[in-house]
């Protein structure tokens, strides 16, 4: 066990670094690592030390919260589901994220207001992936029933996505490109500022989680048996919902809907330590998704050539055959 | 002590199964629940652990009302062995015993030392030593079966209810279990009451009846059951004979 998280924080350190060097312009690790510890470095010049502290540092960073938080929301979802096909966004959060970003490209030019900012975008999405999560709130509080949540989970995605249909069935090409490439993912455009927001948001997931680590590892026996254990089931669900949603929300918001890592990340882990303890599974999940995320920007971002691909796309494309090969090699997965 | 006063159980407002009147069960008892499918035995076993199904009266434990129970304190009263299978596959079965001593570890759960001896306690005498690092998923429903009553006892509770604890059972595994269980209630002072359609082991091995007939419940010492004609009108078959507390198949 200790094996695994020494190899995997050496991997994740790595692959941070390796994030910094490639990319259009290839800077050497030795001016990467001066320029991360703040020394001097004769050869790097003042438009390489921007390049690396102003866009890729935050890049990777953010690939790091991305990756370490939707692994974490997917494995709280699929244990609180108990079904191992959860994900982040099995309540609807990316979706809410995705018709306030619809509602705003597209919608935009029917109100006569003119093309929208980046910035106009983030905001929407935030709205649109609050919504959801109030309202999933509030259900929760009708809906006893942990499934009956998931479907209607489900049910706010369609919803939403009708919505999208709509919506880009009456928009215009260069209004549904803009969306488009929103909904591809992008790791790329993230300051400071935005990155302060998102590591509180983080930071405040963590110690929640801290909280619930207990009831969630009761949880794997079935809510009937945690009941009987003491464990208070509404007060965790209610904690695992907020978790998930303040992770998957913000992560959505600023970087767009990152499909898969939430689902395979957690499969990952437990067939890497093996356990279900969430004491271990956790931290490994944090750290697994981390490093995989960072593999994959580095992979999107098309090493030595001009081009870079979608990171969504990047994600499903390693995602889709991981899991196929787990299904092939181990026949079941579990939650 | 568990006591039952004037309770009804059901769904809704459909009374399953009610009793007029106090029920009371007393520690150290092994305690056999005896009915027809559908007659409520697991209703009844709900009603009492978690209050579920219980549509009047109350259950009173160690002369407290039940509901004014914190589920902390609860959980070191009671614990059950239910029929679903609702846990993760991937669990081991040392792991699976590990979280049913949640109610006594911190926060996070660590565990004690005290918590590891009782473990290994029972896996030993629940003869699972060896399946001790095999999965869930990976047990046949028998195996699984006993691990989930090892569970039940390392919870360590005063009282324990099951359902149908020994279906899926080998016949030399329901009667070494049974009998393992009985000792286990005289010895540490533990109540079990579990749910059964296996009338003979009940009968030989039980100190306590619980039947359920027509929606009434009645509460009798063994010995008293088989002498009354209840067995008969419970399981009414014309293939079926009761004598003197023995069961046999007669086809004509």
């Amino acid at each position: 066990m200790k094996k695994q998280f020494i190899i995997l924080s050496n991997l994740l350190l790595v692959f941070f670094i390796a994030d910094i060097c490639l990319g259009t312009v290839y800077i050497e690790p030795q001016q990467v690592v001066d320029a991360l510890l703040g020394r001097e470095n004769p050869e790097t010049s003042t438009t390489l030390r921007y390049i690396i502290t102003d866009l890729r540092l935050p890049r990777a960073v953010m690939a790091v919260f991305t990756g370490a938080g939707l692994a974490v929301a997917g494995l709280l979802m699929q244990t609180l589901f108990r079904n191992p096909l959860a994900g982040p966004f099995v309540l609807g959060i990316s979706s809410g994220g995705g018709l306030g970003v619809a509602l705003v490209i597209m919608g935009a030019t029917a109100l006569g207001i003119g093309t929208i900012s980046s910035f106009g975008i983030i905001t929407a999405s935030v709205i649109g992936s609050l919504a959801v999560l109030l309202l999933i709130i509030l259900m929760s509080l009708r809906i006893k029933d942990t499934m009956g949540l998931l479907i209607v989970g489900l049910m706010v995605g369609s919803l939403s996505s009708a919505v999208v249909g709509i919506l880009s069935y009456f928009s215009s090409s260069e209004e549904l490109q803009r969306y488009v490439f929103w909904s591809l993912g992008s790791l790329g455009s993230i300051n400071w500022d935005d990155l302060l927001i998102i590591g509180l948001l983080f930071i405040l997931a963590m110690l929640l989680l801290l909280w619930i680590i207990k009831p969630l590892n009761a949880m794997l026996l079935g809510e009937s048996y945690a009941f009987s254990l003491g464990i208070n089931i509404k007060k965790a669900r209610w904690i695992i919902i907020i978790i998930t949603s303040i992770l998957a929300g913000s992560i959505t918001a600023f970087a767009g809907p990152i499909a898969f890592i939430g689902l395979a990340v957690p499969h990952l882990a437990r067939l890497i330590l093996p356990t279900v303890n969430h004491k271990i599974l956790i931290p490994t999940t944090l750290l697994l998704g981390a490093t995989l995320l960072l593999f994959c920007d580095l992979v999107s971002q098309l090493p030595f050539s001009n081009y870079s691909l979608p990171i969504n796309a990047v994600t499903s494309l390693l995602g889709a055959p991981l899991i196929i090969w787990l299904i092939l090699r181990k026949r079941n997965l579990h939650f | 002590m568990i006591q039952l006063e004037n309770i009804q159980v059901g769904y809704g407002h459909c009374v399953v199964a009610e009793h007029a009147g106090n029920l009371a069960f007393a520690k150290a008892k092994l305690i056999s629940l005896i009915g027809a499918n559908g007659s409520g035995k697991s209703t009844l076993l709900r009603a009492i652990a978690s209050g579920q199904h219980l549509i009047n009266g109350k259950v009173v434990v160690e002369n407290k009302n039940w509901k004014n129970y914190t589920a902390l304190e609860r959980s070191k009263f009671i614990s059950i062995v239910l029929t679903e299978r609702a846990f993760s596959f991937f669990l081991s079965v040392r792991e699976l015993l590990e979280l049913s001593r949640a109610p006594y570890t911190n926060y996070i759960g660590t565990l004690s030392d005290v918590d590891h001896e009782i473990i290994n306690d029972v896996l030993e005498n629940f003869d699972l030593k060896d399946l001790e690092n095999r999965r869930a998923g990976t047990l046949s429903d028998g195996q699984l079966q006993r691990v989930l009553i090892a569970r039940a006892i390392v919870q360590d509770t005063v009282y324990l209810l099951m359902d149908e604890p020994t279906s899926h059972l080998d016949i030399n595994h329901k009667a070494d279990l049974l009998l393992l269980l009985r000792d286990y209630c005289h010895k540490k002072g533990k109540t079990i009451i579990y749910a059964t359609h296996e009338i003979q082991l009940a009968l030989s091995l039980s100190d306590e009846v619980v039947s359920i007939h027509k929606g009434i419940i009645a509460h009798q010492p063994t010995v008293d059951f088989q002498n009354s004609n209840r067995l008969e009108t419970i399981f009414p078959s014309k293939n079926v004979i009761f004598e003197n507390g023995t069961m046999a198949f007669r086809f004509e």
